[in-house]
C-alpha cells in the first residue's frame, strides 16, 4: 500500500501545483482589490485550448515554448481588460460587490464561447515531451513542468513583490487599500495590473497543463473550487499558502479516493475546508488582521 | 409611380400561391401541427450526446414531415437545454408543457434528469421517449416514459455473461461514473457477478470528466481481479480510463459497456490507437458486422441519409447515438399511427407495450410490457471489438466466426 500512496503522492503533487498556482492567481488579485476572480476556471480552460489549437499535431519544443509566451501574453491582455471593466463601476472593490457577478458572467462568456467554437466535446493538446517514469509509473510530463512552474511562480512573484516598486506598492494595497490611496498610488492601475499578472500565471498554466487537465466547456467549475479551497486553506491573500494549500488538496483529493472511494473525494476536501475554517478561519498561513474605524 | 400593368404578373402570381395554398389537401390543412419537446443537455458534461441527438430528431421528424407528417400532421420541434443539470431540466420540461404545450417529449439523456421530470410529464399524461439507462425510471415512476437506451441492468447482464463465458473471469472489480446510471450499474453487476460466482474485489466511482483516476485505478489493482468491469457515460471518461490503466501498467482485461464501442471516437483521441488492447465493449446488434456480411443493414442506410443531412456535424459525433435518437422519433411515429391518432401517454403507452415486438425499424427485438419500459432488452446487445469499426461507426462482433 505504501508503494501505491507514495504514486498517489507524486501525482497528488502535480495536480496540487495546478490549483496553487490558482490559489495564486486569485491572491494576487485579492491582494490588490479584495476581489475574487471566479472566471479564473474557465480562464486555465481557455489557455488549455489555445493550446491545443494552436499547437501543431508533432509540436517542437522550441515552438511550444514560443506558443507559450503567446498563450501567456494573450491571456495577460485579456485578463487586465476584464480586471478594468469589473473594476470601471465600481467606487471601492472592497465595499461594493457587483464584481461578485461581473467575474462570473464573464465565466459563463468564455464557457459558451468555447462551446460555440469548439463544440461540446473535450480536447487533447499535443505535448512535445514523452511522460516520464516514476516509481515504475508513466506520469504525465505536464505534471512535472506544472510544479516546475510554480515554483517559478512563487520566486518570481516574491521578487515582484518585495523588490520592485510596483510589487511594493501592490503590497501596500494589500495593506491599506485607503492609505495606499491617500498616499497618492493609482490604485485602479496597480489592481488591473494585478488582474495583468493573475492572468499570465493562469494563461501559462493553462497551456503547460493542457495535457492533464479536461479542456471542455463545463470543466472550469471544478478548477476554481479546488484552487478556491486551496487559497482559503493556505490563506487567502497568503502566497506561502497557496503555495502549501495546493498540494495539500490534491494529494488529500487522490488518497482520500484511494483510500475511502472516488465518492468520498468532494466530502473529504470540504470536510478539510470547514475544519480549517474553524480552527483557523484566516487559513494555515494567514494572519488576523484589526482595522480602526 | 408603379403602374398596374407592372403590378399585374406579381397579383397574378399572388392569387396562383393563394389558390394552391387554397387546394391543400384538408387533411393537413384542418390537423393541428403536432409540438414535440426535445429535451437535451447541449450545455454541461452531457453536450456531446446532444449534439448526436439533435441531428437524430432534425433527420426524422425532417423525413417524416416530406412524408406528410404524423397522422397527416406535421411536427414543430421546441428545444430545450436541461445543461446537464435535474432542477434546470425540471424547469425546462414545465415551459414546454405550460407554454409551448407539447404532445410527446423526445429526451433527455440524462438519468437523474429524467428521474425528476417524470412528475411532470405524469400530471400532464404526456408521452416520452428518452435515452436513460437507470433502472429507478420504472414503469410505476413513469408510466407513460420509454426509452431505447439498453439500461444499466440489461447492460450489467450482457457484461457479466461475457466475463463469465468467454474470459472465465473468477473475480472482477467495477469502476463507474457518480451519475444515476453509473450508480445503478455498479449494484447491478455486483449482483449479477454474486450470482455467476464470479468474486468482487472493490467498487470504484468518479466525478465526471475527472482529471486523474489513478487513485481508483491502484485501489482496485490492489485486489488482482482478473476483469475489470468499466462503465462510463461519456468518452472522456472512458478515455482517460484506458489511458491511466496503461499509465500504471495494469494489463487487465476490460469489459465495457455500450459507451465503449458507441463512444470510440474520443477514447482513442484521448488514449490513443492501443487503447482497446484488451478491451471489448457492447452495442446494439443493428449496428455490428462479420467480416463476412455483405448485405446493407437499414443503419448503414441512416448514416448515409445523416451524413447527407448534417454534414461535418454528423461525423464529430456518435452516429450510434444519433441513430437511436432518430429510432425514438419513428417508434413515436408507429405509436401514434397505431392509435388512429390518439397522442395522449395511456393510449401511446398502451399501444407500444402491445405493439412494440412487432415494430419493424432499425432495431429488431424490442420488447416492453407493464412492467418494462425499456425498449431495448438484454437481446439487442452484442459484445464487439470495439477497435474494429467500419465507417459510420459499425463495430466487429466478437461471435463472428
Amino acid at each position: 500500500m505504501a508503494y501505491e500512496l507514495a504514486i498517489i503522492f507524486v501525482r497528488g503533487l502535480g495536480l496540487g501545483a495546478i490549483y496553487s498556482l490558482i490559489a495564486l492567481s486569485f491572491n494576487v488579485v485579492y491582494m490588490s482589490s479584495g476581489i475574487l476572480n471566479f472566471a479564473q476556471g474557465n480562464i486555465l480552460v481557455l489557455a488549455g485550448l489555445l493550446a491545443a489549437l494552436l499547437s501543431p499535431p508533432e509540436v517542437s519544443v522550441s515552438l511550444w515554448l514560443v506558443l507559450m509566451l503567446v498563450v501567456g501574453c494573450m491571456l495577460t491582455l485579456a485578463v487586465a481588460a476584464q480586471g478594468a471593466m469589473t473594476l470601471a463601476p465600481l467606487r471601492s472593490s472592497t465595499e461594493q460587490h457587483s464584481w461578485l457577478v461581473s467575474t462570473m458572467a464573464v465565466s459563463v462568456i468564455i464557457g459558451a464561447s468555447i462551446l460555440i467554437v469548439q463544440g461540446p466535446f473535450a480536447v487533447t493538446a499535443p505535448y512535445p515531451f514523452p511522460g516520464v517514469r516514476i516509481l515504475g509509473v508513466r506520469t504525465p510530463f505536464a505534471y512535472l513542468a506544472v510544479t516546475a512552474l510554480l515554483v517559478l511562480c512563487f520566486v518570481a512573484l516574491q521578487l515582484f513583490l518585495r523588490r520592485t516598486r510596483t510589487g511594493v506598492a501592490i503590497s501596500a494595497l494589500a495593506q491599506d487599500l485607503e492609505l495606499a490611496r491617500a498616499t497618492g498610488l493609482r490604485v485602479r492601475l496597480l489592481q488591473v495590473v494585478s488582474f495583468g499578472i493573475s492572468g499570465a500565471i493562469l494563461g501559462v498554466t493553462g497551456f503547460v497543463a493542457a495535457p492533464v487537465i479536461s479542456i471542455a466547456p463545463d470543466s472550469g467549475i471544478s478548477y476554481i473550487l479546488s484552487g478556491f479551497i486551496a487559497a482559503v486553506i493556505g490563506g487567502m491573500g497568503n502566497l506561502y499558502g497557496a503555495l502549501v494549500g495546493g498540494p495539500i488538496v490534491g494529494v488529500m483529493a487522490m488518497s482520500s479516493a484511494y483510500l475511502f472511494g472516488g465518492e468520498f473525494q468532494n466530502l473529504v476536501l470540504l470536510t478539510l475546508l470547514v475544519a480549517v475554517l474553524m480552527v483557523r478561519p484566516q487559513g494555515l498561513f494567514g494572519r488576523m488582521s484589526t482595522r480602526h474605524v | 409611380m408603379i403602374s398596374m400593368s407592372r403590378l399585374c404578373p406579381y397579383a397574378f402570381a399572388l392569387s396562383q400561391i393563394l389558390v394552391v395554398a387554397g387546394a391543400a389537401p384538408a387533411s393537413a390543412q384542418d390537423k393541428e401541427p403536432i409540438t414535440m419537446g426535445v429535451l437535451l443537455p447541449l450545455t454541461g458534461f452531457g453536450a456531446p450526446v446532444a449534439e448526436a441527438g439533435r441531428i437524430g430528431i432534425e433527420l426524422a421528424v425532417k423525413e417524416l414531415n416530406e412524408a406528410g407528417g404524423i397522422d397527416g400532421r406535421q411536427i414543430n420541434i421546441v428545444i430545450a437545454d436541461d445543461q446537464s443539470d435535474a432542477s434546470i431540466a425540471v424547469n425546462e420540461v414545465k415551459r414546454l408543457v405550460h407554454q409551448a404545450g407539447i404532445d410527446v417529449l423526445i429526451g433527455s439523456a440524462v438519468s437523474q434528469n429524467n428521474l425528476a421530470i417524470l412528475p411532470v410529464l405524469n400530471e400532464a399524461k404526456i408521452p416520452s421517449i428518452s435515452l436513460s439507462g437507470a433502472q429507478t425510471l420504472t414503469t410505476e415512476a413513469g408510466p407513460y416514459h420509454f426509452s431505447l437506451f439498453v439500461n444499466a441492468e440489461f447492460q450489467s447482464i450482457a457484461m457479466v455473461d461475457y466475463a463469465k463465458n468467454v474470459l472465465n473471469a473468477q473475480s472482477a472489480a467495477v469502476i463507474a461514473d457518480a451519475g444515476a446510471q453509473g450508480k445503478f450499474a455498479a449494484e447491478a453487476l455486483k449482483r449479477d457477478m454474486e450470482a455467476a460466482g464470479i468474486r468482487h474485489t472493490g467498487t470504484q466511482e468518479y466525478a465526471y470528466r475527472a482529471t486523474d483516476l489513478t487513485p481508483q485505478l491502484l485501489s482496485l489493482k490492489r485486489g488482482d481481479p482478473e476483469t475489470l468491469f468499466v462503465f462510463p457515460s461519456t468518452g472522456e471518461d472512458a478515455g482517460t480510463i484506458l489511458k491511466t490503466l496503461e499509465d500504471i501498467g495494469w494489463e487487465v482485461n476490460v469489459t465495457g459497456n455500450w459507451s465503449m464501442s458507441g463512444l470510440a471516437g474520443p477514447i482513442l483521441q484521448i488514449a490513443g490507437p492501443d487503447a482497446f488492447r484488451n478491451t471489448i465493449g457492447l452495442n446494439y446488434t443493428a449496428f455490428t458486422y462479420c467480416p463476412d456480411d455483405t448485405a446493407a443493414t437499414p443503419y448503414e442506410g441512416f448514416v448515409k441519409r445523416a451524413q447527407d443531412f448534417a454534414g461535418d456535424r454528423f461525423s464529430r459525433v456518435s452516429q450510434n447515438l444519433s441513430a437511436i435518437f432518430y429510432e425514438s422519433v419513428m417508434v413515436y411515429n408507429a405509436a401514434v399511427q397505431g392509435t388512429g391518432g390518439d397522442m395522449s401517454g395511456p393510449a401511446i403507452a398502451q399501444w407500444i407495450e402491445a405493439n412494440i415486438s412487432s415494430y419493424s425499424g432499425m432495431f429488431d427485438d424490442l420488447v416492453a410490457s407493464p412492467t418494462n419500459h425499456f425498449l431495448a432488452g438484454p437481446r439487442t446487445l452484442t459484445a464487439v471489438h470495439p477497435d474494429r469499426q467500419r465507417p459510420g461507426g459499425m463495430f466487429e462482433r466478437i461471435d463472428c466466426q
